[in-house]
């Protein structure tokens, strides 16, 4: 037993798997690991897992999402302000309000979904939760 | 959830003196107790078996088809879109029926990834996963319509606000570059909830692999997948994140595709039912062509364990449930016009009725109204052959739809000597045709690579997954 350099076991239900991370958890180990094939109800307080983190980068991709959406409508749009390569042009359509958040609504709510989604992906790549 | 929480005596209710509360069991998900190992050897053998040769003469059947859109898009292009049939009035016809109806199928399968869900109804764990690639593969489809439909295809990227010369952007006013940000973004996410979902399947395929390229390509798309606790702690955020994003994104997307019609002012199309008409709608023919594709597969692969009468009732339920708001929604439309007394908005819907296209909007009312009657009666729901036989009768429905609400409306607005009548072109048919062997050949191909169901959301749902059973 000098070089041990780790232990595995093998379980045969989910109930004993949690029963036996139960365990592990109490008597204070830091470096192990529950692998299943699939996610097992309750096994995150089981092993002392804090919740993901993943839920935070998604706000704030959204925030971003909304804002970029209203932004980009605003200038292009409502503005004549010029920026290098761009220039905003004030679109008269039917003699309407150049920007209302109304008509700025749909693509600003389909670009903070796609922001949602996109900023979270990039933190799930990163699989690991930090023991 | 199989067994009731013993409710301790201080608390019973009196009536629990008399009564002995029987617990109902739950449909099973997976019949005949199959273990977790059946399962795995099930959907991963699909995949690593030789290609069966029906397989084979599909595929050549779907390129085949596919090869017409190829050559109605080239002529198209190369000769310019006086070659489709659209014409003053109906300066939209085909092109738009044929997007709208590829977009509202591609809903279902968000639907049940999404909303089912969230709703927890576990038995979408057999269908979710070919049910999300078919979004996709639609959503595909839909797209090529929007690009080409523009005529000069190589300018197609002024729909997005890319900066030019000359400080011309897309106008945000138009509900048609609403479409172009909501597809977009619909295309996107869905492609990432399909990917997410089938992280853990790669993996399983991956560790699987008899040789090596089998398992560096599996394993370079598996992300490096140990089903450890801590992978799945964040798998399950990220699903449940998705699955959150993606029913706001379904009802929206197909929403703003409403909008095409309903912020026009055309009698007919600018009416606020829109929103959950095409919604529902999309819903309907979504769940038509998911069971038009599982059920033969379901034969073909004998999945029957997987796919159980219990599901197919379920989706044969809300096709009927769907279809029946629809077809409320048609009387809808008729009632509001004849109450809000506006001859134009009467007219329209008398015409689609009795006018010159009279013969497509009984078809579409027998078979998106009458044909889900049908699903109203056990014994029909249970005949595997007639439920498939109605679910095609549900997608010529919904095509019939589409075109009667563009078209009807196009060809006889406010002024008569505006009237007209449209017909499709050969290119126009061809072009839609082929799509569907579009649609075949991806989803033939993420047959014979890709795990079609997610084995470890099907194993998650079995009894055996529950650790307080024993």
């Amino acid at each position: 037993m000098a070089n041990q350099h780790g232990l595995i076991a093998k379980f045969d239900t989910p109930a004993d798997i949690m029963h036996a991370a139960e365990k592990v958890r109490d008597a204070g180990y830091k470096n192990w690991d529950v692998i299943t094939p699939f996610p097992i109800h309750g096994m995150d307080p089981a092993m002392g897992i804090k919740r993901s983190l993943v839920g935070r980068f998604t706000i704030v991709g959204g925030t971003i999402g909304l804002t970029t959406g209203m932004l980009m409508i605003w200038f292009t749009g409502a503005s004549e302000l010029s920026l290098p390569y761009m220039e905003g042009y004030k679109l008269i359509v039917g003699g309407k309000p150049y920007f209302s958040p109304q008509f700025a609504f749909p693509v600003s709510y389909e670009l903070t979904i796609l922001f949602f989604c996109l900023c979270f992906h990039w933190r799930h790549v990163h699989f690991e939760q930090a023991a | 959830m199989a067994s009731a929480h013993p409710i301790s005596d201080e608390v019973k209710p009196a009536i629990l003196q008399e009564v002995d509360p029987v617990d109902i069991p739950r449909p099973a998900l997976v019949d005949n107790n199959r273990s977790f190992s059946w399962i795995t050897d099930k959907i991963c053998g699909i995949v690593e078996e030789k290609t069966p040769t029906w397989w084979w003469v599909c595929f050549i059947m779907a390129c085949a088809t596919a090869s017409f859109t190829v050559m109605g898009l080239v002529y198209l292009v190369a000769t310019g879109t006086g070659v489709w049939g659209l014409a003053n009035p109906a300066n939209w016809g085909w092109a738009i029926v044929n997007f709208v109806f590829w977009i509202g199928i591609g809903h279902a399968g968000t639907l049940i990834s999404a909303i089912l869900c969230l709703l927890r109804q576990k038995w979408r764990t057999s269908i979710n996963r070919a049910a999300e690639a078919m979004t996709i593969f639609a959503v595909v489809c839909a797209g090529i319509f929007p690009v080409f439909h523009v005529g000069r295809v190589w300018m197609a990227w002024f729909l997005f606000p890319i900066p030019n010369a000359n400080a011309i952007w897309p106008n945000f006013r138009s509900a048609l570059l609403w479409d172009v940000f909501a597809v977009s973004t619909y295309g996107t996410v869905s492609v990432l909830f399909w990917y997410v979902g089938l992280i853990p399947d790669l993996a399983s395929v991956r560790d699987r692999a008899k040789n090596k390229i089998r398992q560096v390509l599996y394993g370079i798309f598996a992300m490096g997948w140990r089903g450890s606790n801590r992978q799945w702690s964040n798998y399950e955020m990220c699903y449940l994140i998705l699955a959150g994003l993606s029913t706001p994104l379904v009802l929206s997307v197909h929403t703003i595709v409403s909008f095409d019609f309903a912020i026009s002012l055309l009698p007919g199309w600018h009416t606020t039912i829109f929103p959950p008409y095409f919604v529902a709608g999309a819903i309907f023919s979504g769940f038509g062509m998911v069971l038009t594709l599982m059920l033969p597969l379901r034969a073909i692969y004998r999945l029957e364990d997987l796919i159980t009468q219990y599901h197919i009732d379920c989706m044969t339920k809300i096709i009927l449930a769907t279809g029946t708001m629809v077809g409320y929604a048609y009387g809808m439309e008729f009632f509001i016009a004849a109450y809000g007394a506006n001859d134009f908005e009467i007219f329209a819907f008398v015409n689609r009725a009795f006018g010159n296209y009279a013969w497509a909007y009984w078809i579409m009312i027998s078979c998106n109204v009458l044909s889900p009657q049908f699903f109203w009666f056990k014994k029909i729901r249970e005949n595997t052959a007639l439920v498939w036989i109605i679910t095609i009768f549900v997608n010529i429905g919904i095509l019939f739809e589409r075109f009667v609400i563009a078209v009807t409306t196009l060809t006889r607005d406010f002024v008569p000597s505006s009237w007209g009548y449209y017909s499709p072109t050969i290119i126009d048919i061809f072009t839609y045709v082929g799509t569907f062997g579009v649609f075949s050949v991806l989803f033939l191909l993420f047959l014979r690579f890709l795990p079609l169901m997610a084995m470890a959301e099907i194993k998650a749902v079995t009894p055996q997954a529950d650790p307080h059973k024993h």
